[in-house]
This record gives C-alpha cells, sequence and structure tokens, in this order.
C-alpha cells in the first residue's frame, strides 16, 4: 500500500495513505493503529502522548523530551507494509433517535428543494441507511459518517451558522454527523439525537467509535422531548442504543 | 482548615491550566493546557511545585482574588504588577513585583494590573488546586465542560479550593526569568507544504503577518499578503491530524495558527508546524503584533529546545529569596554574588532568611 510521510512539527508526524479514501480508508487505518500499539505495549515504540485516527491518514503526537523522532518514525514506517486485512472486531451497530420535525430540522425544507423531493423522502433515504463511522474527531465524540445516499449529498453551506445547536444532526457531502457540543458550523441541519455522545464519566467517554455503525429512527418532537429530559435527569443509559452487530 | 481563593472578578477570560489532556485525540477530545508552559513551569518552581501543576492562567487582563483560611502561597508569573491589599485595613498595600511569590491571608485580596506587552500571564498555587483531573487533566476546555471547575472558566463568586501551603517558606523571586526571544517564529514545513509553490513557500517566510483581533486557544488568525495554494491543489483536503502549532490556510488566504483547543482533525492545508521550543511564545502574541515565520528542520529544531531547556533550568536556578527594595539584606547579597547561577531550586533553604527583623 502507497504511503507517505509528513512532518506536522517537531513533536508529530502523519502517515498518509494517499490512493485510500472512506471506509476503505479508515479501516486501513484501524489497522495500522493495532499494530503500532501493540508495538507500544511491547514497548518497542516509546514516547508517544497521543495517536490520532482520520480516514486515510494516522498521526502519531511524540513527547519532544523523551521520544527519539527518527526511531519512532523508522519503526512505524516498517508497519505500513501490513495488509489492512488483519481480523478486526466487529463493531457495535447505533440506532439513534432523531427528531426531524419543525424547529429541530432547520435545513429540511431546503434540503428537500434542492434534492427535487419531499421532507418525508429525505426523512426516509437519511434514515434507512446504515452509515459507518469513519473517525471520532472535530469535537469530543463527534462522528463522522459515510456514506451519505448521492441523492442528499449537497456541499456545506457557503456562511457557516455560528451556532450549530448541541445534539444536531446534519449533513454535508458524502457525510453525516451529529454535534455533540453546540458549535458553529457549516453542514446542513437536519433533525436533532437526545442521546449524549461524549461523557467524561463514562469508562469509554467517546459513545461511538471507529469502525462501529450508525443508524437513525425517527421520533416525534414529544419522544424527542422526553428522551431528552430523561437524560438530563440520569434516567437512560446512552449505552444500551448500541449492540454487537 | 480548608483554604481557598474566591473569584471577585474574573478579568478578561481567566481558567485553570496545567499541561494538558493526551491520549483523548482519537475521541476528538482537544489538547488544552497552558499557553505559555515556559512561565508555568518557572511560576510552579517558584512555589515549589510540580512543573505542570494547575494554575490560574489569565490572558490580557488579570482576575481580582481574595484568599479564604490562608495562608496560601501564589506566585506571579506574568510581565505585570500587583497590589495586594490585607485584611487588616491598618496594613499598607505591598505592590507585588512580577515572578514572585508572596502570602495572603485570610481575607486578603489581589488585583492584578493588566498586562503590558504580553498577553498571558500564572498565578501559580503553592500545593496546587484540589481539584479533579478530569480525563487526566485540570485543564480547562470549555466547549465540551471539561476540567477546571465545572468545566468552565472562572467566574465571579467560585471558589478554588487550594492544598494547603507551605506557610513557613520565605517569599522568593526568579532573578533571571527567560526572556521572549525575538527572532522569527521557527516552522518545520508541512504537512501539506506540497499544497503550495516553491514561490509561496519563499514569501510566507519573507513577509511579515499581523496578528488579528483574532486571538483565543483554539487559533490565532494572522493577516497579510495572501498565501495562495497551488490551484491544482486547492485549499479543501480530506481531513487528516492537527495539533497545536500547525499552521492551517483556508481559501481566504490568512493563515491561522491553531493553538492549544485546536480540533484534532482539520480540511485545510497545513503550511508548517511551530516547533515545540517556540509554542510559549504564541501564548504571549498581542492582537497587532508583527510577527514572521522562518522553516527549519528537525536537527535545528531539537537543539533549539535544549537550549531553551537550559534557559528555564538557569531561570529556575535564579529563584531566590525576595529581598524587599530599600532593606539591606548583607548576607541574602553576599550569598547571591557567591553562588550566582548554582543554586539549588530543590533547596530554598539554601538561603536561610534573612529578612526577619
Amino acid at each position: 500500500m502507497k504511503s507517505r510521510f509528513l512532518m506536522l512539527g517537531d513533536s508529530a508526524f502523519t502517515v498518509e495513505f494517499p490512493t485510500l479514501s472512506g471506509v476503505d480508508g479508515a479501516r486501513h487505518v484501524r489497522a495500522l493503529r493495532s499494530r503500532i500499539e501493540d508495538k507500544m505495549t511491547a514497548g518497542e515504540i516509546t514516547g508517544v502522548l497521543d495517536l490520532v485516527s482520520a480516514s486515510r491518514s494516522l498521526t502519531m503526537v511524540l513527547d519532544v523530551f523523551s521520544a527519539d523522532f527518527d526511531q519512532v518514525l523508522e519503526t512505524v514506517k516498517s508497519l505500513t507494509d501490513g495488509t489492512s486485512d488483519t481480523e478486526e472486531t466487529a463493531g457495535r451497530l447505533w440506532t439513534l433517535p432523531v427528531c426531524y420535525e419543525g424547529d429541530y430540522a432547520p435545513d429540511l425544507s431546503e434540503v428537500a428543494e434542492n434534492a427535487g423531493m419531499t421532507t418525508d423522502d429525505v426523512i426516509k433515504i437519511h434514515s434507512d441507511t446504515i452509515y459507518d463511522v469513519l473517525l471520532i474527531g472535530f469535537q469530543p465524540g463527534f462522528p463522522f459518517l459515510a456514506e451519505v445516499d448521492p441523492k442528499l449529498r449537497f456541499p456545506r453551506r457557503t456562511s457557516p451558522r455560528i451556532k450549530v445547536p448541541a445534539g444536531s444532526v446534519a449533513i454535508a457531502n458524502n457525510q453525516t454527523a451529529i454535534y455533540p457540543w453546540e458549535s458553529p458550523g457549516g453542514w446542513h441541519l437536519l433533525g436533532r439525537c437526545p442521546v449524549p455522545l461524549f461523557d467524561a464519566n463514562r469508562n469509554t467517554p467517546a459513545l461511538i467509535g471507529p469502525g462501529d455503525r450508525v443508524k437513525f429512527t425517527p421520533v416525534s418532537t414529544a419522544d424527542y422531548e422526553k428522551l431528552l429530559q430523561d437524560f438530563d435527569a440520569g434516567k437512560l443509559d446512552a449505552t444500551t442504543y448500541g449492540e454487537d452487530a | 482548615m480548608t483554604t481557598s481563593l474566591e473569584i471577585l472578578s474574573p478579568g478578561l477570560i481567566s481558567t485553570l491550566q496545567d499541561k494538558g489532556r493526551f491520549g483523548m485525540a482519537s475521541s476528538g477530545v482537544p489538547r488544552a493546557g497552558a499557553v505559555d508552559p515556559v512561565s508555568l513551569q518557572i511560576g510552579n518552581a517558584l512555589v515549589g511545585n510540580d512543573a505542570y501543576t494547575a494554575a490560574i492562567e489569565f490572558r490580557f487582563m488579570g482576575p481580582k482574588i481574595k484568599a479564604h483560611g490562608g495562608p496560601i502561597r501564589l506566585g506571579l508569573a506574568a510581565e505585570t504588577t500587583a497590589i495586594l491589599t490585607r485584611a487588616d485595613a491598618d496594613e499598607d498595600d505591598v505592590e507585588i513585583t512580577p515572578w514572585r511569590s508572596f502570602l495572603m491571608h485570610e481575607g486578603d485580596t489581589l488585583a492584578i494590573k493588566p498586562l503590558k506587552g504580553s498577553a498571558t500571564g500564572y498565578l501559580t498555587i503553592g500545593g496546587g488546586a484540589d481539584v479533579a483531573p478530569v480525563l487526566g487533566s485540570i485543564s480547562t476546555y470549555a466547549r465540551a465542560g471539561l476540567g477546571g471547575l465545572d468545566g468552565a472558566p472562572l467566574k465571579e463568586g467560585d471558589h478554588i479550593p487550594t492544598h494547603a501551603a507551605r506557610a513557613t517558606e520565605i517569599d522568593r523571586v526568579v532573578t533571571k526569568p527567560c526572556p521572549l526571544e525575538a527572532t522569527p517564529i521557527r516552522v518545520i514545513a508541512g504537512p501539506q507544504d506540497d499544497y503550495f509553490s516553491t514561490d509561496t513557500l519563499t514569501r510566507f517566510t519573507a513577509q511579515p503577518f499581523t496578528v488579528s483581533k483574532d486571538v483565543d486557544r483554539m487559533g490565532i488568525r494572522l493577516e497579510g499578503d495572501e498565501i495562495n495554494a497551488l490551484p491544482e491543489k486547492g485549499h479543501d483536503l480530506i481531513s487528516d491530524g492537527s495539533v497545536p502549532g500547525a499552521i492551517q490556510v483556508p481559501g481566504s488566504g490568512q493563515p491561522i495558527i491553531l493553538f492549544t483547543d485546536c480540533q484534532t482533525v482539520g480540511g485545510y492545508p497545513k503550511i508548517g508546524g511551530v516547533i515545540a521550543a517556540d509554542m510559549h511564545r504564541l501564548g504571549q502574541l498581542l492582537p497587532g503584533a508583527e510577527i514572521q515565520f522562518e522553516f527549519v528542520d528537525l536537527k535545528t529544531a531539537q537543539a533549539i529546545l535544549k537550549q531553551q531547556q537550559e534557559q528555564i533550568e538557569k531561570s529556575i536556578a535564579s529563584i531566590a529569596e525576595y529581598v524587599e527594595v530599600g532593606v539591606i539584606n548583607q548576607n541574602a547579597l553576599y550569598t547571591q554574588n557567591l553562588i550566582d547561577g548554582i543554586v539549588d531550586a530543590d533547596r530554598p533553604d539554601h538561603f536561610a532568611g534573612q529578612l526577619e527583623a
């Protein structure tokens, strides 16, 4: 597999598979990461502060005071030749409720209009697809999901919103995502999901992980608001929305 | 007795910060942490703490605080002074000069004067803040409510619980603070330097940039002649990993230096990454400042880092008993002259307290 090594300051470098993208790329990155983590466990790679998985690249963040940059680079280079088809434990399948109604779906009509279909069609297409989790990034717990049906692919909004509400379910190009936190954002907002995607008090704070899959179930405004309340009150457990695939 | 620091006024933006949160990038968790880790280290040495113990980081305008259940030992690691007002109305106000430690007693208040010519300072706390780390760090990352006090920047009425201070220690001062270098900001080219022509790369280091008013913990927006990617490459790429110090160039051609709270992945080409030894200088950049970049290679970056470490060690070794101006302290002067530069910072008792009347 063709790979490139890119410098990111003096404390990090990125391994990129330039010919890969999407689900295949993400799987290849996971395989490389697992080989690197094995070497870290064995003490053959030391001084790593963090690893950042993206959809076709992996960034190694090193401790400038303790890591031997060149040595880590050489070791990682020797690991990139491996195939991506190491046995991978199947990820979890998440079925998440989404309210595609009213103020919770500010861009739904516009998307329907641009796609030349009814809002019900958009909801059906968006919620009928099972998405692969490419990576978690941008914000704590934020999942990048692919692939959106070709009929619903539109570039990002020309002027990003200053405030995208937490829980917003959005699309842009071939990806869909859920914003766990309020933030600026340029994606088209189709609905709202009440399930908290990140909780520092959980053993694994990010609910969803790379390699998992996600499916959305439409719920009414009343159901959404009830779920949100129950989550806020600590009556519900987000992890119950996932099942072993 | 429990001790705490009450925030009477938070200043412009004050947060608790330590070294930052590592190991969670693949869950989308930014690093956060001190924007000037050099000042944090020296400030912590002043009060006898470990190098990266969490401290109050204040930017542009410092906070006003009040001590409860003191004494609490604090260190002022900043290019500014502060006024210490004693609870006892009969006592005069004390001007706290930069880079020194001092004690606050029950009811004392401290008002930090606005920073001039620098952007960030630290109030280090002897013994540290008694705050539970979240995901391995006390650093505040407000966007996701992590760390600090309830995940938020400090606000009026907050009480920061503190561990007991070693109140018997003498006041100390850094006699040789680390100077901020005036060289260009050193950068390693990449990861997407191939998105730019050789001419553009040359221009990137030849021209000055002005720091815009958009300066925060997420990023530092620069203004200057446009830096454009090659037309066949464009300014959009499949997102890859970002770290603080990476300089991304969006379609506007105006670079943004990603900073401590930056997102973990990004889709704009990154022309270069600021070297570790220059990161703390980013924490002191003020809007309107003019900066220039210089490309260096990894070996040079590592050599600069080593020099900087020696500089920090010298600063820490220069920490000595604080002698109030106008008070002659023969013994301290004599001792400092004799052993200047080789003081063992771990042994503050090296200097016997001579100030007591």
